[in-house]
């Protein structure tokens, strides 16, 4: 019995501090609409910072408590809102969520700068004074963090049932406008909110240090918690999110108790928030579709066939060239730079298109690579079963936010992905438990300027198909849907099952990737193919442009050529976090990226951005999409 | 002008005692209210009666708090949007939801693709010259004017072939003679043995096209009838009255008194804010 209370109380106080973070998000999310994905790298951010202040600088704790939560974190969360959120105030879902991953990346980074990874420690608040309750010890600190949770919860709850300004931030989502006619300040509202929101994030942090440990991604992941504490309340309510926050902290706690946790099951304290999540997703009542919400996205133009087969020609052609005149190791940087490429043309039907975010990309990399492997054979049908086993698995991910909206999709994947590295590639079936498998090349192409032909060629293969797609009937209906989900529905449309299918082929041309990606590495272990590595993947599809097979060989090189800036130039390889969550807080809104950029200067015409810009007269409309 | 209403056969759409509950505001009480194939039946009301609501409710974007919805003899309350459209049920929005980033022409072709035409891009051309949209086709819709892209959201729910038309204020922003050609297109498409039921504000609009009205109010459909009826009807005055703000407007003589003539233009001055709900987006500088 003492082990249940003991379980009971540590669950209490995860569930607490998971409320705590979860009240900031509700927070922000609730006045500003748009979902913070770096909520949980703002905590970490802090928390590293409360170290350095209390443990390194050797501050007390109370004023350290205090500059971090009461000042750095409300100024951080004011700025964030000043930069980055007023300009999402009407963006799509799709652009907030690229600036908010591309938030979370910059905050890794800049963690990653100034405190290089070492083991650091944060002692508990009144470390060794414990009590003893009914036979479980109960530290201060735990204490500490149930009374934090139970004050901010009652805090945060008067303050936006009881005070005007409560009320007003409640009141600025719905009218911005209305309300600015009233004399409220909208702006001062929403900052004060991000602010708070910040600062509890902050506090969460700090609190769950001690039991997460001051770790760069597992801090961050407080998002998935505090997120999948929040679906509970429909990212609205908030006693309801404290309830879903300590039913999960509970059956977080016991679980680790009850079930085994060694080997392929280690992971699975971590895994539980998803696994929650999916639970809350599935009971989550039916959305209504959102009337009255339009906004066109110019794309960009899509070439004719001739067109494009020419330059797929041209791209074989020139990888053939680099293949026999280049050095090998050469050969297979670029053979990785088409299959990123190909991974970010998975991601143009899904986001270009769509309007959907997928934020673990690389997961379904790793189901295809999986398959090749555990088919053994180096059989091009192989490439095929990877792309079916992977849309299958796309297709499940979808399932469960089928009756919900885009927000939920994309934050399924976030748990889809956090699952699958902690649970399910540590399975035996995967890659085992911190284990490898060796893949079969393709054809048996050996050499690495054959495996580079391929690559192109694949590369090339998938480009015409996606263009094919746009053109099509299908590319129609994921553009109206993105446009108008109620107007699709209006006109037949079944939007569940039109997202499902776009999900899984997107999925599918991801698995079908990781075949080729097993091949040229031969030997792949989870490690590889890690959700943190997802989130890089899709900022760069972004930023580089994912509307287009151009933008993506363009991500698709340019994130092979990371980890080879980062060896080659260490200095500035450190930073590469850091640049690409700038670029694409800045470049996020526009999803034809870069791209769009090159195709500007060969037609002396100022790009397209996002929201797009109108063309002036209604007979230019040639370029539409 | 008006044709008598001959109750003999089941009507096409049969909205029964809907109430739609938004927390604590009741946007639409216990409305019932029928639509006959061939007529053109009409839904006025101020603003913020609930005529938008129920046009949501019997589409399936808003599920209702009570009540059922009857279509083609069949319950259809618990069906999804998509279900039907499929059945025949298609709609305009007031708030337009035009797909912005296609083009006018493909906005009607991807409609006809939806239903399953067989020769979409035949059915989609022949609608942009009926609503007579050929100059804006290749325009981006969110680059045209509002009123064209009311008209494409009609030339976008006709590709459905619908049996059931819903019309949220399609004639604001027409020109009054465009507006008379859409009178014209409305009276054609009954005549084919369809049904529509509008909502407008261009109150000599509805007495000119509509077989049938119902008058909303507070979410409670207080009359229903001929045009002649509801200009008859006291309830209605007293609802125009009760809102009126200026003591010399044109209720102080009875409807009723004048029933050939168009009304005037500023009939119920508190009723119709044609500006009221429309999208900012499209500033036409
Ligand atoms: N989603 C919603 N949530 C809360 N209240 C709503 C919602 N939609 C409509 N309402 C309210 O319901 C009432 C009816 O609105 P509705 O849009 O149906 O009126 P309407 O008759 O179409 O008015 P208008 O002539 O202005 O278009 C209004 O008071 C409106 O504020
Ligand atoms: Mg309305």
């Amino acid at each position: 019995m003492g082990g249940f209370l003991a379980l009971t109380i540590l669950g209490l106080v995860t569930g607490a501090g998971y409320a705590v973070a979860a009240g900031g998000l509700v927070l922000t999310y609730s006045t500003s609409r748009v979902f913070n994905v770096a909520h949980g790298a703002i905590g970490m951010v802090m928390a590293f910072l409360y170290w350095e202040l209390s443990v390194n600088q050797g501050l007390p704790v109370w004023l350290t408590l205090l500059l971090v939560v009461g000042v750095v974190a409300p100024v951080l969360g004011a700025v964030v809102e000043r930069i980055m959120m007023r300009q999402l105030a009407d963006a799509p879902v799709g652009a907030t969520l690229v600036v908010t991953v591309g938030l979370l990346v910059m905050l890794i980074g800049v963690a990653q700068a100034i405190w290089p990874s070492t083991a650091r420690t944060v002692p508990p608040f009144f470390a060794g004074s414990d009590l003893k309750l009914g036979g479980a010890v109960v530290s201060v600190h735990d204490l500490i963090t149930i009374a934090a949770a139970i004050v901010a919860a009652a805090a945060l709850y008067g303050l936006l049932t009881f005070t005007r300004v409560g009320i007003a931030m409640r009141a600025a989502v719905d009218n911005r406008g209305l309300l600015a006619l009233y004399g409220a300040r909208t702006s001062m509202l929403s900052a004060m909110s991000w602010g708070i929101g910040a600062a509890l994030a902050a506090l969460a942090g700090i609190l769950l240090t001690p039991v997460v440990g001051l770790s760069y991604h597992d801090l961050t992941l407080l998002v998935m918690s505090a997120y999948a504490a929040a679906v509970a309340g429909r990212l609205l309510s908030l006693p309801w999110t404290f309830v879903g926050a300590l039913l999960l902290g509970l059956s977080q706690s016991y679980a680790v108790g009850y079930l085994p946790t060694t080997g392929a099951l280690s992971g699975l304290r971590a895994a539980i928030p998803a696994l929650f999540l999916f639970a809350a997703l599935l009971l989550a009542p039916q959305a209504q579709l959102r009337v009255g919400q339009i906004r066109g996205i110019r794309g960009v133009p899509v070439p004719g066939l001739l067109r494009a087969l020419g330059f797929g020609a041209l791209a074989i052609g020139a990888a053939a060239v680099a293949a026999y005149a280049l050095p090998g190791t050469t050969s297979d940087r670029l053979s990785l730079g088409f299959i990123y490429g190909i991974v970010m043309l998975s991601l143009v039907p899904l986001t270009g298109y769509g309007g959907y975010v997928s934020l673990a990309q690389l997961t379904f990399v790793g189901v295809g690579a999986i398959t090749v492997a555990r088919l053994g054979t180096a059989s091009p049908l192989a490439l095929l079963a990877a792309a079916g086993a992977a849309a299958l698995v796309g297709a499940l991910v979808a399932l469960p936010a089928l009756r919900l909206q885009g927000l939920y999709l994309a934050l399924s994947t976030l748990a889809f992905g956090l699952l699958m590295d902690k649970l399910v590639f540590q399975a035996s079936f995967a890659f085992g438990f911190n284990g490898s498998l060796a893949v079969p090349r393709i054809l048996g192409l050996d050499a690495q300027s054959h495996y580079l032909i391929l690559t192109a060629v694949a590369f090339v293969g998938v480009g015409l198909g996606v263009l094919a797609l746009r053109r099509s009937r299908y590319g129609r209906y994921l553009i109206a849907m993105r446009d108008s989900p109620a107007g699709c529905a209006t006109l037949g449309l079944n939007l569940r099952w039109t997202r499902v299918r776009i999900f899984a082929l997107s999925a599918g041309i991801a698995g079908f990737a990781g075949g080729l990606f097993g091949g040229l590495r031969q030997t792949v272990a989870a490690t590889d193919f890690q959700l943190f590595n997802s989130l890089p993947l899709l900022l760069l599809a972004v930023v580089a442009g994912v509307t287009s097979v151009t933008g993506s060989l363009l991500g698709g090189m340019l994130l092979m050529l990371l980890p080879v800036l980062a060896s080659e130039v260490p200095a500035v390889g450190g930073l590469a976090f850091l640049v690409i969550g700038v670029a694409s807080v800045g470049l996020g809104r526009d999803p034809n990226g870069l791209a769009s950029r090159l195709f500007a200067l060969g037609r002396w015409r100022p790009p397209s951005s996002f929201p797009s810009v109108r063309l002036g007269r209604a007979s230019r409309g040639e370029a539409a999409s | 002008m008006t044709r008598a209403y001959v109750d003999d056969k089941r009507p096409l759409l049969e909205v029964g005692d809907v109430t739609v509950r938004f927390g604590g505001v009741t946007a639409v009480r216990e409305a019932t209210l029928e639509v006959h194939e061939g007529e053109v039946t009409g839904l006025i009301g101020p603003n913020g009666a609930g005529k938008t609501t129920l046009f949501n409710v019997i589409c399936g974007l808003q599920r209702p708090t009570a009540g059922t919805v009857w279509f083609a003899d069949g319950d259809i309350t618990g069906k999804a949007t998509h279900e039907r459209a499929r059945l025949g049920i298609a709609r305009t929005f007031q708030r337009l939801e035009a797909f912005g980033s296609l083009s006018v022409w493909e906005n009607v072709l991807v409609a006809a693709e939806i239903r399953g035409h067989k020769r979409p891009a035949d059915v989609a051309r022949h609608l942009i010259e009926v609503v007579g949209l050929e100059a804006y086709a290749q325009a981006p819709a969110d680059t045209v004017p509002t009123g064209i892209a009311r008209l494409l959201e009609l030339a976008r729910a006709l590709a459905l072939h619908p049996r059931l038309l819903l019309l949220d204020e399609p004639s604001s922003g027409l020109s009054a003679a465009e507006t008379e050609s859409f009178g014209e297109l409305l009276r054609d498409i009954v005549a084919e043995g369809r049904a529509v039921l509008i909502v407008e504000h261009d109150m000599d609009l509805i007495m000119r096209v509509c077989d049938r009205i119902h008058v909303l109010d507070f979410g409670r459909v207080i009359a229903t009838g001929t045009p002649a009826e509801i200009r008859a009807d006291e309830n209605v005055q007293r609802a125009y009255l009760g809102r009126s703000e200026e003591p010399g407007s044109d209720f102080d003589e009875p409807p009723a008194a004048d029933l050939g003539e168009p009304l005037p233009d500023d009939f119920g001055g508190a009723w119709i804010n044609p500006a009221h709900g429309e999208e900012t987006r499209r500033d036409e500088a």
